[in-house]
């Protein structure tokens, strides 16, 4: 630190900081742009700071603070994945619930049978599971809803009247449950309050 | 110091950090870095803060609306977000302090009683 001739502040070192910085912007991407870029700043100023106050390299600062996933997972857990991502899990939900209706679409053929209608379901299910574990439950519940909403819509409107086997009582009963189970699959799957950092 | 349980320690400092946080912020306002270093200096290393824990929770303050941050340019050092506290912070800090007061009353009592 003492004989080191650093000419005015120029940081040798900028690389892997920027490098660093941005990986753990990229693991940010549902907060908003505005609020990412308070917190890449303040990280930025942080290690700048540390690593002027140690006279350590700023490498080896960056490496005592673990992983960039981990540096952003705390910033996660505090603001959540933002409302991008909610709207994205919402439209992934809608699209899939869609493939889960048993009536012919465009081509009778291939879509609208009951192993394209049912594969869809257990896709859907799966997918609702991930969007609980992974962003939020409140999230997996609007996706849920938002899937159980386009079912709920399509029975409505009529589409479903043309399937002979969805008339009988027993087949709209079990296909009304299921757009109901839908709503909270994910929020279920969803952990209970994190784990203390 | 022997930690037989590190995550009850961990449990106990996470319950008073915001406490802390308030209190070192009273009459200034600080910046990330230097909070960390001036509570691990006043307290000889017992609240050593790391980023991780120390910067969401200023900014879980900052959203309950009890301290605000600014961003300030120094002529050294780059840019550096300053949290300072608000009224309501104020009026946070004073009831919570009454609660601490009361909890390590509380406390001692029991753990005076007990022996």
């Amino acid at each position: 630190m003492e004989l080191q001739t650093s000419s005015g502040g120029v940081d040798v070192n900028a690389a892997p900081l920027d490098r660093y910085l941005s990986q753990v912007s990229r693991h940010l991407l549902g907060l908003s742009p505005k609020l990412r870029e308070d917190v890449i700043l303040e990280l930025r100023s942080h290690i700048l700071s540390q690593s002027e106050a140690e006279g350590a390299g700023v490498e080896s600062i960056i490496e005592r603070m673990g992983s960039p996933k981990e540096t952003a997972r705390s910033y996660i857990q505090l603001y959540g994945y933002g409302a991008g991502m909610k709207v994205l899990a919402a439209l992934g939900a809608a699209a899939l619930a869609f493939l889960t209706l048993p009536f012919a679409l465009a081509s009778p053929a291939i879509l609208g049978t009951a192993a394209v209608s049912s594969t869809a379901l257990v896709l859907l299910i799966v997918f609702l599971i991930v969007v609980g574990a992974r962003l939020s439950g409140g999230a997996a519940l609007a996706a849920g809803a938002t899937a159980s909403a386009v079912r709920f819509l399509a029975l409505g409107l009529g589409f479903l009247q043309a399937i002979p086997s969805l008339t009988e009582g027993a087949a709209i009963l079990a296909y009304v449950v299921t757009s109901v189970v839908l709503i909270f699959v994910g929020y279920l799957a969803a952990p209970r309050q994190a784990a203390p950092a | 110091m022997p930690e037989v349980s590190p995550e009850w320690t961990a449990e106990l400092k996470k319950g008073s950090v915001q406490l802390v946080l308030l209190a070192l912020l009273q009459d200034t306002p600080k910046y990330g870095f230097q909070i960390i270093r001036e509570l691990s200096d006043m307290t000889d290393g017992f609240f050593d803060l790391k980023e991780g824990t120390l910067y969401p929770a200023l900014r879980r303050l900052e959203s309950k609306g009890y301290l605000e941050g600014a961003w300030r340019t120094e002529e050294e050092g780059g840019p550096r977000k300053y949290y300072h506290i608000t009224d309501s912070g104020r009026k946070a800090l004073e009831e919570a302090t009454a609660v601490w007061e009361r909890l390590t009353w509380s406390c001692r009592q029991v753990l005076e009683g007990s022996t």
